[in-house]
């Protein structure tokens, strides 16, 4: 009888630890997400909500506004991965060199990802900005004055701007997370392409490279994800303009229900932002389920 | 000869990390330069002639920074303090205990880890106007920990993962209930993990924009990054100030991470590799 009894207890003693949390995330993050969604099917008309169905999805699918949206929003998302990637990749693969002092190095070049986009964008305002910003005044100084541009004030340049920035800001999570992944790869399987003849480019192909993987595609689609809802450098730093042409699916959204005053079309927008965002979910536990397995 | 190879392999690799560095690291020295320049010498040259430190006591005595600077401070503290109470505990359990739901509470915990905050925002809004929360501290303590606390668990569950069982059981043989060896054992042999915990939550809470935006209208409420986005295009705030606004902004952070580099990226790694 004892026995049950303390078995019965034991169950349930993960309780108090973890149950706040869990209702916390649920009633906070999980139930918040569905009574958004849900507002994406009523429409409230002279204080009495009805359903309408997939009304407000296809208004959001006439929409060329959300089109552009949802194609700036992969541009952004896919090079600020791509860029993440490569200069982390660069600098993950210098710091392993087994240099002295490497937390120094790996602190120093971890800076710019202390900095709030909030800051960041305004800093990058003044770079881009047209008479007297870095950029210019560097191109100038080496002779490319024809290349100068209003940077952030053009249709053409606006969205690959903030992309730079993007990417200049969060880099470093790369950097650390793939060096962390290098320095679970064994030794003995470098000396093993050493004793062959190999140098450092057949050890980065034939051993960093598929070590490096499994790390590679979580981190790059959980970056991927991040920075598909992100909305700080857009919206600070152009507004999604001009003319849209930096314009996201997150400041478009927020644009629906805060100038519009349309929540249900926003919600509907945000059921397709999940379902967009759904697709690269499963992709992410395919992939990793996958590498798991092997 | 291999030994002069080496040598010269080894100089190329700090000439080519000491490159990158300077390249990434350009936009903040420029940052500090504009913040440092007297007006009437403003985009003369990228190192002035004179540098000042009047820009950032302009900063100081402006309440329209300041004022949101304590907001940033005290939400993020609040953030910070809650997230890791509530967070070592839930990894606590997720880490020791064998329960039916646990999977169901890593999906969970993976899942709001990524749902996109602009539609969080359209039932917050409705729902923290109804409880009159509206443009105060305590409506971002709330929603910023919604945002801190799935990485912070994982973060602990990573790092209590590591600790051996057997150091608990001595402590349960002498009659310590699972809390006791918790807050008596297991807690301090964590605090590596904890502060990273918190000071990543603290970081999040103090770099967050979007609902500082939607949730706050007034000086008393609002956080630092939205005062930033303000100040904006504000003519009587010249790019000088801005610069050295934006700077201060950073400051806690720099101060913080080069204090505590080497805890906060093993907690980094714990929760974003193996999470």
């Amino acid at each position: 009888m004892a026995l049950i009894k303390s078995k019965t207890l034991r169950k349930a003693e993960w309780m108090p630890f973890t149950l706040p949390a869990m209702l916390f995330l649920f009633a906070a993050g999980v139930l918040p997400l569905f009574v958004s969604l849900k507002m994406g099917f009523f429409e409230e008309m002279r204080g009495v909500e009805s359903f309408v169905g997939l009304k407000h999805y296809a208004w959001a699918l006439n929409q060329k506004p959300f089109w552009s949206a949802t194609s700036h929003s992969f541009f952004f998302s896919g090079f600020t991965v791509l860029g993440h990637l490569v200069i982390g990749m660069g600098f993950a693969l210098l710091l392993n060199r087994g240099i002295k002092a490497l937390s120094f190095w790996r602190g120093v070049q971890f800076a710019p990802w202390l900095f709030p986009p909030a800051a960041v964008s305004v800093l990058w305002i003044l770079i881009y900005q047209d008479q007297y910003g870095l950029l210019n005044e560097v191109l100038r100084g080496v002779g490319l004055a024809s290349w100068t541009t209003n940077w952030l004030g053009m249709p053409g340049t606006a969205l690959v701007a903030v992309t730079i920035t993007s990417i200049w800001n969060w880099y470093p999570f790369l950097t650390l997370t793939l060096l962390a992944g290098m320095q679970n790869i064994p030794g003995q399987l470098y000396e093993a392409v050493e004793v062959d003849g190999g140098g450092a480019w057949r050890k980065f192909w034939f051993i960093t490279l598929p070590h490096l993987l499994p790390v590679i595609l979580t981190i790059c689609l959980l970056d991927f994800l991040w920075t598909f809802r992100f909305f700080d450098m857009a919206w600070i730093m152009t507004h999604g303009g001009p003319a849209k042409s930096s314009e996201v699916l997150a400041t478009y959204v927020y644009k629906v229900a805060f100038h519009t005053y349309r929540f249900d079309r926003a919600a509907a927008i945000g059921g397709l932002i999940v379902i967009f965002m759904g697709v690269f979910a499963v992709l992410y536990l395919l992939a990793y389920k996958r590498l798991e397995q092997k | 000869m291999a030994g002069r190879r080496k040598k010269r392999r080894e100089i190329l690799t700090y000439i080519a990390l000491s490159i990158g560095i300077v390249i990434v690291l350009a936009p903040v020295f420029y940052m500090v330069m504009v913040a440092l320049t007297p007006h009437d010498l403003l985009f003369d040259r990228i190192i002035p002639e004179r540098v000042t430190f009047k820009n950032l006591l302009e900063v100081f005595s402006n309440d329209n920074i300041m004022l949101p600077y304590r907001n940033s401070f005290i939400i993020s503290s609040l953030t910070a303090l809650i997230t890791l109470f509530l967070a070592s505990l839930a990894a606590y359990g997720l880490s020791r205990f064998k329960f039916k739901m646990s999977g169901m509470f890593i999906v969970m915990i993976l899942f709001t880890q990524i749902i996109p905050m602009e539609i969080l925002v359209l039932s917050y809004f409705p729902f923290l106007k109804t409880a009159g929360l509206m443009d105060t501290w305590v409506a971002l303590v709330l929603v910023d920990t919604t945002l801190t606390l799935p990485f912070c668990i994982l973060i602990l569950k990573t790092i209590f993962d590591g600790i051996p069982k057997e150091i608990e059981d001595a402590a349960k043989v002498d009659g310590c209930s699972s809390f006791k060896t918790f807050t008596r054992v297991t807690l301090p042999l964590s605090w590596g993990g904890m502060l990273a915990a918190g000071i990543f939550a603290f970081l999040m809470a103090w770099q967050e924009f979007v609902y500082g935006l939607t949730f706050t209208a007034s000086l008393e409420a609002r956080p630092i990054t939205v005062a930033l986005n303000l100040l904006i295009g504000h003519y009587v705030v010249s790019w000088e100030e801005l610069m050295a606004t934006s700077f201060l902004t950073a400051l806690p952070l720099l101060v913080v991470f080069a204090i505590f580099q080497g805890v906060f990226v093993r907690g980094m790694i714990a929760g974003g590799v193996k999470g």
